[in-house]
């Protein structure tokens, strides 16, 4: 696996802020779509992806493909999202790994998967099968998880490690799933870099959450928080990133708030 | 010379060259459309980043639709008001050497007060604005967005002396053979070249296809873009002078001096703007017309699947 292309900092495309985000394209890098959004041929949604495309380099990001399902890859799906990839012509993609399906059945979630070396090999069939359709570089991104599966054999870093090492897939790493996971599961953010293969990511994602009974959630609602910054500032000295997003989806504040962070990571990334 | 009098063409069976001048009617028409309006592949879906209100305003309706934006921005910037359903000078001191060359054209236009329809149809103004308008014209031209009159007058000229040339020849030859069934021949060529004259007026063929699609590219772009007229703004709002450039007066939110402005132009346009915000692209062209998204795609545009917000989502 080896990316070349630099992106620089871009922004979670939301139709919310279509046309601030248009009024303001030459501070924003590049966009990371929802792949899902465009997998149909609704018109309106073609159109949409049409005018994105001519108009900022498109990062596609999954949410369905399900790459920790023991039954296998929807190949139906596969087929509709290699499609769209061969479209975009992108540097990268990017996927969860976690599964969202079982048994057939959408279960509407990103549900983490046990840490052993059984969903290793599961996982790695699933993503060798997706290879096998798709020539585009996939990335994989951490979770967050509310409860840890029990029976695991190894830490989540080594876990990450081992599937991209076998499937020569690069990390989308999201630093804020990272921090509530950490704050959350009160493990060692340094210990998890550690054993992370840090020369396999690409792709940084970042936004706040908010905290519930001490307990911090992953909503994507809040602007980012110190630690998150503080933590962008410690993964891009250590190592080379090739894009940042900014991954807003609720309580969207004035376009100018998002702009103020794309700075502010802009900043970070120049300085590293 | 002999080849003037002997040739297929001129031999031809009579039904038979009417079928084939048909055909060449049809394929000349639709070559004059091609070379006017483009051949639809390119899609002016690439977006400067900071549009032109006064450029888009062109595109859209000429130096009527420009003349209402420059109207707006002078009133934001305190030269204009609108008082007893007239548009009239600000009664204050203005420094009118910090208006663009366009502004200063309306601006002096407006010696007396005038009605909506003058900023519409008024010859002066029209041709002052003409003038002022040539810069954005040259760039709307160069990028494939409008046609000149040049090209149009070119185009349809050429397409009509095909037609009409190679039905005068037909006739000539025919009739010095003796042969006077020539009503259907003379139907054709005048009813192909008042097609010809339909497809390549200027009025008709102003706009390329290229430049209608970035027409609508930008009403799907800003359709959710909100502007700032309902309080007197310090500054001229770019968003709302762009909305007006796109979207015209329709619907268009505004309150105290700028409803009488808004009033005084939709007015008349009520029966157009109802008819025309029923149509096409399900989004009506008020300026806070929300998303026009209607689909019942599985995924919203929130993280992991539409669960933004529920916690713990992972994504
Ligand atoms: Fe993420």
């Amino acid at each position: 696996m080896n990316i070349e292309q630099q992106l620089g900092i871009g922004i979670g495309y939301r139709e919310q802020f279509k046309s601030e985000l248009f009024l303001n394209k030459e501070t924003v890098d590049f966009l990371e779509i929802i792949g899902d959004r465009y997998l149909d041929s609704n018109q309106y949604f073609q159109e949409e992806l049409e005018l994105l495309t001519a108009n900022f380099p498109l990062i596609p990001h999954f949410i369905n493909l399900s790459l920790g399902s023991a039954e296998g890859i929807d190949t139906d799906y596969l087929k509709k999202l290699a499609k769209l990839i061969n479209k975009i012509n992108p540097p990268w993609w990017s996927e969860h790994l976690c599964f969202s399906k079982a048994g057939g059945i959408d279960i509407g979630h990103l549900s983490p998967l046990p840490h052993t070396k059984e969903a290793i090999d599961i996982i790695c069939r699933n993503i060798k099968q997706v290879q096998s359709y798709i020539d585009t570089p996939l990335i994989l991104e951490n979770i967050t998880y509310m409860v840890e599966i029990p029976g695991g054999e190894m830490t989540e870093a080594q876990f990450i490690g081992e599937i991209a090492e076998k499937t020569n897939c690069g990390l989308l790493l999201d630093i804020t799933n990272l921090y509530i996971n950490s704050t959350n599961h009160g493990y060692d953010i340094d210990q998890f870099l550690s054993q992370l293969p840090l020369e396999r990511v690409v792709q940084l994602h970042f936004v706040g959450g908010y905290s519930h009974d001490g307990i911090l959630i992953d909503s994507h609602s809040e602007a980012t928080p110190l630690e998150v910054w503080q933590l962008m500032e410690k993964v891009v000295s250590i190592t080379n990133i090739n894009g940042v997003i900014l991954e807003r989806d609720e309580n969207i504040p004035p376009f100018t708030e998002l702009l103020k962070e794309l700075d502010r990571a802009r900043s970070i990334l120049v300085s590293s | 010379m002999d080849i003037l009098v002997n040739n297929p063409i001129s031999h031809m069976y009579g039904p038979y060259f009417l079928v084939f001048y048909g055909i060449v009617i049809v394929v000349t028409g639709i070559g004059c459309k091609v070379i006017l309006q483009g051949n639809g592949l390119d899609s002016g879906a690439e977006m400067p980043e900071k549009p032109d209100p006064y450029e888009i305003a062109y595109l859209r309706d000429g130096e009527k639709a420009v003349g209402k934006v420059v109207c707006l921005e002078l009133m934001q910037k305190g030269f204009v008001r609108v008082k007893d359903k007239r548009i009239e000078r600000s009664p204050q001191l203005y420094n009118v050497s910090s208006l663009k060359p366009i502004e200063k054209t309306f601006f002096n236009w407006l010696e007396h007060s005038r009605v909506a329809s003058d900023v519409k149809y008024n010859f002066e103004l029209k041709k002052g604005l003409s003038e002022r308008c040539e810069i954005y014209k040259q760039s709307l031209i160069s990028s494939g967005y409008l046609n000149s009159e040049q090209k149009s007058y070119l185009v349809g000229g050429v397409s009509a002396f095909i037609i009409l040339g190679l039905g005068s020849y037909k006739l000539i030859s025919a009739i010095s053979r003796g042969h006077y069934n020539v009503m259907f021949l003379i139907v054709m060529a005048i009813a192909g070249t008042i097609w010809i004259g339909y497809i390549s007026c200027p009025l008709y063929s102003r706009i390329t296809t290229k430049g209608k699609q970035y027409l609508n590219n930008l009403k799907e772009t800003f359709s959710g873009l909100t502007g700032n007229l309902e309080v007197a703004p310090t500054e001229p709002d770019y968003n709302s002078s762009l909305l007006v450039s796109i979207f015209d007066l329709d619907n268009f939110k505004a309150s105290g001096d700028y409803q009488d402005f808004v009033d005084l132009f939709v007015f008349k346009s009520t029966y157009a703007s109802s008819y025309s915000s029923n149509s096409s692209s399900g989004c009506s062209t008020s300026i806070s017309c929300g998303s026009s998204c209607s689909s019942g795609s599985s995924c919203g545009s929130s993280c992991g699947g539409g669960c933004g917000g529920c916690g713990g989502c992972g994504g």
